[in-house]
Parts: structure tokens; C-alpha cells; sequence
């Protein structure tokens, strides 16, 4: 009994230690939302924020949230990224399970090149791609920055891929036995089992879209149809910032990530349970 | 089990097939179209623009192999590529450590563990602004608190990003300290496809928990291991916003990798052509060694069934 | 009925055409979003002047602001005005993009209501040919120094006539070492142009080749240079670069590390910010060199630009005209940014009486110099700048100071280097 409620106790010191070094920056970011533009970058930085629990101790916020249009850029940004993971989901997990288990003719070569798009930087192909979307009328809209996610995933298929390959075979041979199509078969056995890599993907794939800054700059011009990232530069000014605003305006861009991180956790169900093992 | 059903190879041994050929192609369908469109035309474009001399407002120039020689021959870039390497050398190992370890901390049924997954992911999503000034700050050789602390040890800690000797190993640590939330959900899915029964079923054969960790855990892992490996290498040579905001590149070149130099010659330089070019000596390194991982799959990589 | 509401509708389109036809709509694009909204005010103050002409305003923040004008350009979807820079000015203009507007400015602006040197810098070619751009405003190096510092050691401020052996002293002297630990230094600097250039120009050097296409420092300009690395390495008043990461450089001054600091009069803004009522500051024109003169200042414009392929080139020069000064207020003007119309520089809201520094009246007497830079087509590159800190004569001297070349070797490196990105460029 005893060891194992030090073994508990062990798991929670590392555990706590651990997260005092992740959430120190998170935690400096939050603490400044609270302070004066003066005061954050004192020397040694102060802990204490000045507006905290004093008169105006929200006024970055009322700021923030009133006189740029936040709720407006957080829609836009909460659409966006929540098609394109949505997007994601779906494309991978169908070219994950085809990559899986089917054979067909120039497989790996598709594979390979499906991976080498994750290898050459966007800053190379960001001019190319500007130029089709020129020609595809699609600037100033929201389609350059949910089709390509939408549509690609080499990521999401590689990581779909290596999960399906592991699925019991045994779930797989009675569904066929029974008169599976393939999509049948992909509905009813790959999907549900996948759960918790489907719900990493997509966390994965919000994150990566919202956070994202070079696309929503080169493409969006008009300020109804911004994202909230892309909102925030416009607290960077030619020799500055207005950091508290700034700071005040990140940890606020923070908050729906963490929301969709926490929601889907529910899916990130410990062990499966898997009816009989081989043998 | 039948005997006669064997269904590797998407046949029975008896012929029959569950999948038609176009089948496979109607799956891959969307993923086939956003590559073909959207990915691939911009790929070879750049392909194209690194033998030219391309500024962005003139027509692109075809100069054949010089952006490439111009690159061979500079003794800078072979500086960076030694950092890029280096780099990786660190990143990689560091944050699949960590991820992994993160990761068997939290896939306990402990209380409250979800708010430590989240505090852990939090790094992942912070803007790079406030993680650049906050280490920037901790790191500080004079006001920072790590070298304060060392103080109380006797030990002068060196300027960690503006010392050219350590700028950069500064920068793989704080990019592995981000990151590691990113690989421990990764994991995690991993760690949770592996059946509780196992565990339980080893531990009644009298397994300790490092046993059944080596012995259980990591084979059943290799799967998750083996993408985890290729994504943090391909990851890693991604680390452009990281050194932007803490070191710009510098003292000199000392934290200057290739993806840094791309973007410097793409975005500051505009010798688009160039830029190009070194983005396609990455991409041969970089698919070079995933190819290289995929030929070595097989040696330590087990499926479950 | 279905007929007469076709004619109906036909009407009302061609009043709407005959309407919208009148109407020009001009893009305009900006590089400061913090102050949007009051442009957006002088926007709509010049719509109503103008009842004709619809302006579309864009702001982009300056780190992206270039990438995107670029790829603008390369597809010949360039603003009609915009915002364009003294680092690029050279570059746009011979590459055909900018409006040539020489003969906009014969015969609708009195250059007298500008300060006139600073259209040299809009000229393609430089200083000779005709202009491509309006300042509307601009900046100049001063020196930063903290009076309170300044009056425990016992000194007197910095004045115009300040040469660098009266510098040097201070700076001994403004330096506090308490157990073999520096408490406060007498000086901040490193590589930046901002913190360089200043001095060699004060010194009568410069760092251009006479043809301003080969990067050849002369005599002055390295002896300047020494000067300045040595102030780190043998005088000991400044710190190493490598010491003071992790504290942004423009705030090593306004937090009391340092007690005096070069660098561009925008500082103003963060010093005040930061310093609020701490210590006393002030600001100075940059020490004089040994062989140089008082009446050369390094300052270049912030200026606005017309595209070469607007299709309303008279409205567009309206609104540049416009964006140039007249119809600007104070409040858009970052503290210690000059504006280079003279009713608003002149104007009593520039000179914020009961602010710090209480000298920022002398921006306007530097105003009457002889303004210079060093400015060329791939100056980042060479210089090293933003991104490319690392590189160029940037890095160069950032190397020197920390300690981990001679200044010689720094100097060899630095030119071959520079030599070749400007050939590139300048054949």
C-alpha cells in the first residue's frame, strides 16, 4: 500500500515540475495582460502585474476586445480552422486507410511525393502558390487558406496510415466475412477504432491553422475577413508595439485553442478494448 | 480461424478480393487532388526558379547551375549546414525523449491529468513573441534567471544566445521545450492503442513496471516511435520562427540553419532563385534520411497483428 | 408590369453608372496599423475635399508589408499610393515602379513648405534626377544622455559642440564598477546603423565608394569605427553585445543600464514610455569627430509613393499631396519622428512643451544640416539588417565587439563580403 501512494506522490512532483517549466511563458503572457505597457519589460521583470485587482485592471481587455474587432477575427479565425481540420479528418483518414490496407499501382510514389510536400519550406512556394490563387480569383476570400488544408495532409495521412496498419485484423476479417465494401469497412471498423488518432489530428490540424500568419497576411486584405493571429500584428507599428495590448491580444488568441484541446480529449479515451486477441 | 482465409494482400487466398483498383483510387481521390493542384505546381515551380536568377519583379532569368555552385562554394553554407545538422543532432533525440516521457506521466488515470496534458501543450500554442522574450529573458547572461542561479552555485553561466559557442544548442533546447507537449499527444495516441490487457496480464506473471515498459511498451510503441522519428526530423529542420525571434540568426551565422538562410535570401535578399535552390538541397537531405528510415522500417518495427 | 419594371431597372442602373462612373476609387497602402484609425480620419477628411474619389485603405505591419507589396508588384497589382521607405526607394524607382513626379511637383507644391534636402533622397537618380516619392516625414541618430547621471557625476550635458575626447570623458566617468562588477555603464551601442553611421558622418568619413556603388570606408569612416568598437574593448564604457540579451536594445537606455546611447529620435516614444518619471533625460546632437564638421547629419525620410501604373495618376498625386503633410495631424507622428512639412514641424504641438526631452526643439535646428546616408539597392544585405543582423557590417562589428575578431580582420571580411552583394546589384 505504502509504495504505491509514494509512487503517486513521486508522479505528481515530476508532473508539477515539469508543468511550472511549460506554462512559464503561458503564465508571463497571462500576468502582462494585466499590466502597463511600461511595465513589462522591467529589468528584473516583475511577477506582480500593476493593474492587478486596481482600477482598470481589465483595460487591456476592454481595449483589445472593443476597438479591434475582436469577436469578427475570432469567427473568422474559429470557421477557418475548424473547416480546414475538419477537412483534414476527412481526407486523411480516407487516404490513410487506402494507403493502409489497399495495393495499387504507383503507391509509394504517391506516398513519397505525398511526403515530400512536407519537406520543402512555404517560402519557396508561397509565390507560385500567391500566383494561382490569382488566377483562381480566390484572393481576399477564405478559400486559399481552408482548400490546400482541406485537400492535402501529407501529415495527417502519414500518421492516419501507420495507425490503421496496427488495427486488429481480426475486426477487419469478420466485417469482410460478412459482405464489407471498402467503405463499409472503413465506416464501421477504421473510423471508430481510430478515435484517438482522429482527435489528435484534428487538434493538430486546428492548431496548425490557427497559428498560421503567412498565408492570412498574403491573402486577406479586407479587415472583416481576418484572423485573429493576423489581428494581432496590428499591434506591431513601425519601430514597436503596443506590447501590453499585444500580449493581452495573444493570450486571448490562446484561449479557443486550449477549449478545442480540452473537448477533445474526451476522445482521447484510455485503451482500447479489443475483442480477443490472435491465438 | 478458417484456415483458407487469409486476407493479406486485400484477397482471400481463394481469390476473393473485398476492394475493386478504383476503390483505393476513390479514397485517395481528395488527398490526389490537393496534392496536384495545390502543392505539386508550386513544388516544381521552385524547382524551376532555382536555376534562374528571380527577384520577384523582373521576369525570372534561367542562370542553369550557378545558384547552385554560388552555394557549394561559400564557405557560409557549409557553416549552416553544419548547424542545421547539429541542430537536429540535438532536437530530435531531446524531444522524442521528453515527448515520450511526458507521455507515459500523463496516460495515467490519475486526478486532474487532464489539466496537466493541457499545461503541457500550452508551450506548443503560446506565440512565438512571448516565448521569445520570456526565454530571452531567463537566458539572459546578467538579469536572467539561469545564470542567477548558477550564480549560487559558484558557476558564471555564459551569455547563452549571443555567445556564438552556444546560441544555437540554446535554441534546440528552448524549441525541444516547445515542442515536447506536440510529440506527448502523439505518443499518447500511440500509448493508448496498446491493450490494457497486456499490462495487467504481465503483471499477474509478476512483471515490474520498467519491465513491462521495455518489454511491452516500447515494442508494441514502434509503430508511433517510427512516425514520431521521421516527423520530428522533417520537424526539425522547420525551426525558422524559433530562431527569428531569439537570436535572428546570429552572433555571425553561429544559429543560422538552412531553413533561417532561406528565408533571409526569399524574404530580405529576394534572390528568389537562390532561396530555391538551397530549399532543394534541404529537401534531399531531409528526404534522404526519411527514405533512408522507411528501408529501415523493417528491422524494429512491429505491427500488432 | 413585368416590362415596365425592366425599363424601371434599366433606368435607375444608368443613373447608378453615369454615378459610379464619375467616382475614381484609389487603394492606398500603409505600414503602421497602430495608428489606423487616424488615418482612416485624414482619409475621410480627404474624400470629403474630394467628393469624387473613394480612397481604400490598407495597413500592413512592416515586417510583412514589403513581402506582400512585392509579389503586388511582380503581378502588377500595386496600390495606387503607398507607403514607400529610403532603403528601397533606389530599387522601385529604377525598376520603373514609382510614378515619376517631377512635374507634379513644378507646378502644384511649394518646396519651401518642406525641408527642401530631404526631396534629394526621392531622386532617381540619387540626388540628380527627378523625384519619386514624397517625404512625409523623417528621423535623424541623436544622442540620448540621462541628466540625473549627468549632474551626481558632476557633468555637463552634451551640447553641439561636443567632440569625442569630451564624449570619452563622460563616458569614463558615467561608468560604475562596484567590486570589479559594472553597475551602470557610459555607454550602449552595437553594430546597427543607427548607432554608427551617426558618427562617421559627424566625422567627415563615409562608407560608400564617391559613386555610392562599392562599399570602400575611408579613412574617417574606420577610424570611427575603431573608435567605437573600442569603446567596448579597450575603454571599457560600453558592454558587449553578447552581455545584454534578453533586454531589447532600445531598452538599455530608458532602463538605466546605460547613461547615454545614440540612436534614431523615434526612441523618443519607448524612452518616455518606459523611463516615465524616473530620471531626467534629454537629447543631443551626435560628438563631433576629429575631422569632421557640425553641419552634416545622417537623417533619411519616410516617404509616400505613387505607382507608375496607376490608372489615376492626377487623383493619386491629390492624395500623396495630401499624405505628405497638409493633411496630417501631430497625433499620427510617432514621438521623435519629424514631420518634413514645415507648418506641422513647426507647429507648437510638435515641440510638446513640459515633455521629455525638453530639448526636442533642436530636431529642428538639425532639420537645416546637410542631411546624408548611406542607403543603397540589397542595403540590408551588406549592412545587415532586420533578419540579416548577423550578417554584413552588422555582424561584422557585433564580432569585434564581442571579442571574437580583430577589427582588422572584421574589416577585411566585411568589405569583400559587401563588394560582392552590391556588385549584384550594380554592375
Amino acid at each position: 500500500m505504502n509504495y504505491r501512494i509514494i509512487r503517486e506522490i513521486m508522479i505528481y512532483g515530476i508532473l508539477i515540475i515539469f508543468a511550472i517549466i511549460m506554462i512559464f511563458p503561458f503564465l508571463w503572457m497571462f500576468i502582462n495582460s494585466f499590466n502597463t505597457e511600461q511595465n513589462i519589460f522591467r529589468i528584473p521583470p516583475s511577477f506582480i502585474p500593476d493593474k492587478f485587482f486596481k482600477p482598470g485592471m481589465f483595460d487591456n481587455y476592454q481595449i483589445v476586445l472593443s476597438q479591434y474587432h475582436f469577436i469578427r477575427y475570432t469567427f473568422n479565425s474559429i470557421f477557418v480552422s475548424f473547416s480546414a481540420a475538419f477537412g483534414q479528418i476527412v481526407t486523411c483518414s480516407l487516404a490513410g486507410f487506402a494507403f493502409a490496407r489497399m495495393n495499387f499501382k504507383g503507391k509509394n510514389i504517391l506516398f513519397g511525393l505525398l511526403l515530400s510536400t512536407m519537406m520543402i519550406p512555404i517560402q519557396v512556394t508561397i509565390i507560385p502558390e500567391f500566383l494561382l490563387m490569382m488566377k483562381l480569383g480566390w484572393l481576399d476570400t477564405y478559400l486559399p487558406l481552408i482548400v490546400p488544408s482541406f485537400l492535402v495532409g501529407s501529415f495527417g495521412t502519414f500518421f492516419l496510415k501507420e495507425f490503421y496498419e496496427n488495427i486488429p485484423r481480426d475486426l477487419e476479417d469478420a466485417a469482410i466475412i460478412d459482405g464489407a465494401g471498402p467503405f463499409k469497412l472503413y465506416w464501421s471498423v477504421f473510423l471508430p477504432l481510430g478515435k484517438t488518432p482522429l482527435a489528435t489530428l484534428f487538434i493538430i490540424a486546428f492548431m496548425n491553422n490557427w497559428n498560421a500568419l503567412l498565408r492570412p497576411i498574403l491573402y486577406i486584405s479586407s479587415d472583416n475577413l481576418m484572423t485573429l493571429p493576423m489581428a494581432l500584428t496590428q499591434f506591431q507599428s513601425q519601430y514597436g508595439a503596443r506590447w501590453n495590448l499585444l500580449l493581452t491580444g495573444s493570450f486571448l488568441a490562446v484561449i479557443p485553442l486550449l477549449i478545442v484541446y480540452l473537448f477533445m480529449q474526451k476522445y482521447m479515451v484510455e485503451g482500447i478494448t479489443h475483442t480477443g486477441l490472435k491465438g | 480461424m478458417p484456415p483458407f482465409l487469409n486476407l493479406r494482400g486485400g484477397f482471400l487466398k481463394k481469390g476473393l478480393k473485398w476492394y475493386r483498383p478504383w476503390h483505393a483510387w476513390a479514397f485517395i481521390l481528395p488527398a490526389l487532388l490537393g496534392l496536384f493542384i495545390f502543392r505539386l505546381g508550386p513544388i516544381i515551380f521552385a524547382l524551376f526558379m532555382s536555376f534562374t536568377h528571380w527577384d520577384i519583379f523582373s521576369p525570372p532569368e534561367w542562370i542553369g547551375f550557378s545558384n547552385y555552385t554560388e552555394m557549394f562554394s561559400d564557405p557560409t553554407f557549409w557553416t549552416i549546414l553544419k548547424n542545421t545538422f547539429i541542430f537536429s543532432g540535438i532536437y530530435v533525440p531531446s524531444v522524442m525523449v521528453i515527448g515520450l516521457m511526458l507521455a507515459v506521466l500523463v496516460n495515467k488515470k490519475l486526478h486532474g491529468v487532464n489539466v496537466f496534458r493541457a499545461i503541457f501543450f500550452s508551450p506548443v500554442v503560446t506565440s512565438a513573441v512571448a516565448i521569445g522574450l520570456v526565454w530571452g529573458w531567463l537566458l539572459s547572461p546578467k538579469y536572467g534567471l539561469l545564470n542567477n542561479l548558477l550564480q549560487l552555485f559558484g558557476v558564471t553561466g555564459p551569455s547563452w544566445l549571443g555567445d556564438s559557442k552556444w546560441a544555437l544548442m540554446s535554441i534546440a533546447f528552448v524549441m525541444t521545450w516547445k515542442m515536447a507537449g506536440y510529440y506527448m499527444i502523439l505518443f499518447l495516441a500511440g500509448l493508448q492503442d496498446i491493450p490494457t490487457v497486456l499490462y495487467e496480464a504481465s503483471k499477474i506473471d509478476g512483471a515490474t513496471p520498467k519491465q513491462s515498459f521495455w518489454h511491452i511498451t516500447l515494442p508494441l510503441l514502434s509503430p508511433t516511435t517510427f512516425f514520431v522519428l521521421v516527423i520530428a526530423i522533417i520537424d526539425s529542420f522547420r525551426n525558422f520562427q524559433i530562431i527569428y525571434t531569439m537570436t535572428r540568426g546570429g552572433p555571425g551565422v553561429s544559429s543560422t540553419t538552412l531553413i533561417y538562410s532561406i528565408y533571409q535570401n526569399a524574404f530580405v535578399f529576394y534572390k528568389m532563385g537562390y532561396a530555391s535552390a538551397i530549399a532543394y538541397v534541404l529537401l534531399a537531405i531531409v528526404g534522404g534520411i526519411t527514405l533512408a528510415n522507411f528501408y529501415l522500417k523493417k528491422r524494429w518495427v512491429n505491427y500488432q497483428y | 408590369m413585368k416590362r415596365i419594371g425592366w425599363i424601371v431597372l434599366l433606368m435607375i442602373s444608368l443613373l447608378v453608372f453615369t454615378v459610379v462612373a464619375g467616382q475614381v476609387t484609389l487603394r492606398y497602402w500603409m505600414w503602421d496599423p497602430s495608428i489606423k484609425a487616424k488615418v482612416q480620419t485624414a482619409v475621410n477628411k480627404f474624400e470629403s475635399m474630394h467628393p469624387n474619389i473613394k480612397v481604400e485603405l490598407t495597413t500592413i505591419e512592416p515586417r510583412d508589408y514589403w513581402t506582400k507589396l512585392r509579389i503586388m508588384a511582380s503581378t502588377s497589382k500595386l496600390p495606387d499610393v503607398f507607403n514607400m521607405s529610403s532603403g528601397y526607394i533606389e530599387e522601385w524607382s529604377a525598376k520603373g515602379l514609382l510614378l515619376d513626379i517631377q512635374k507634379y511637383i513644378n507646378t502644384d507644391l511649394s518646396m519651401s513648405d518642406y525641408f527642401a534636402s530631404l526631396f534629394n533622397m526621392a531622386k532617381y537618380p540619387k540626388n540628380t534626377g527627378d523625384i519619386y516619392a514624397l517625404p512625409f516625414a523623417w528621423v535623424t541618430p541623436v544622442l540620448f544622455f540621462n541628466k540625473t547621471a549627468f549632474d551626481k557625476a558632476g557633468l555637463s550635458y552634451p551640447n553641439e559642440n561636443w567632440n569625442w575626447c569630451d564624449f570619452l570623458n563622460a563616458a569614463k566617468k558615467l561608468t560604475i564598477v562596484e567590486n570589479g562588477k559594472v553597475k551602470r555603464w557610459g555607454f550602449w551601442l552595437y553594430g546597427r546603423y543607427a548607432n554608427v553611421e551617426p558618427w562617421i558622418y559627424r566625422d567627415g568619413g563615409h562608407l560608400l565608394s564617391s559613386n555610392k556603388k562599392r562599399f570602400a570606408p575611408d579613412k574617417n569612416a574606420i577610424e570611427t569605427m575603431e573608435f567605437l568598437t573600442k569603446l567596448v574593448t579597450t575603454y571599457k564604457v560600453a558592454p558587449m553585445k553578447k552581455d545584454m540579451t534578453g533586454v531589447r536594445s532600445q531598452d538599455i537606455f530608458p532602463l538605466g543600464i546605460a547613461a547615454m546611447w545614440v540612436d534614431g529620435s523615434w526612441n523618443i516614444e519607448n524612452n518616455r514610455s518606459l523611463i516615465g518619471n524616473k530620471f531626467k533625460w534629454g537629447i543631443a546632437p551626435v560628438p563631433v569627430g576629429p575631422h569632421g564638421s557640425k553641419k552634416i547629419l545622417y537623417a533619411w525620410p519616410d516617404m509616400v509613393a505613387i505607382s507608375a501604373k496607376t490608372a489615376h495618376p492626377k487623383e493619386a498625386w491629390e492624395l500623396a499631396k495630401f499624405m505628405s503633410g497638409p493633411g496630417l495631424t501631430m497625433d499620427m507622428y510617432m514621438a521623435g519622428k519629424i514631420p518634413s512639412y514645415k507648418p506641422l514641424a513647426n507647429s507648437a504641438a510638435f515641440l510638446e512643451k513640459g515633455k521629455q526631452p525638453l530639448e526636442k526643439g533642436i530636431l529642428l535646428q538639425l532639420g537645416k544640416d546637410e542631411m546624408v546616408n548611406s542607403f543603397t539597392m540589397g542595403w540590408s544585405e551588406w549592412r545587415g539588417y532586420g533578419a540579416a543582423e548577423g550578417l554584413g557590417l552588422n555582424g561584422a562589428l557585433d564580432a569585434v565587439i564581442n571579442g571574437e575578431m580583430t577589427f582588422q580582420e572584421a574589416m577585411q571580411k566585411v568589405t569583400s563580403y559587401a563588394n560582392r552583394v552590391l556588385s549584384r546589384y550594380y554592375k
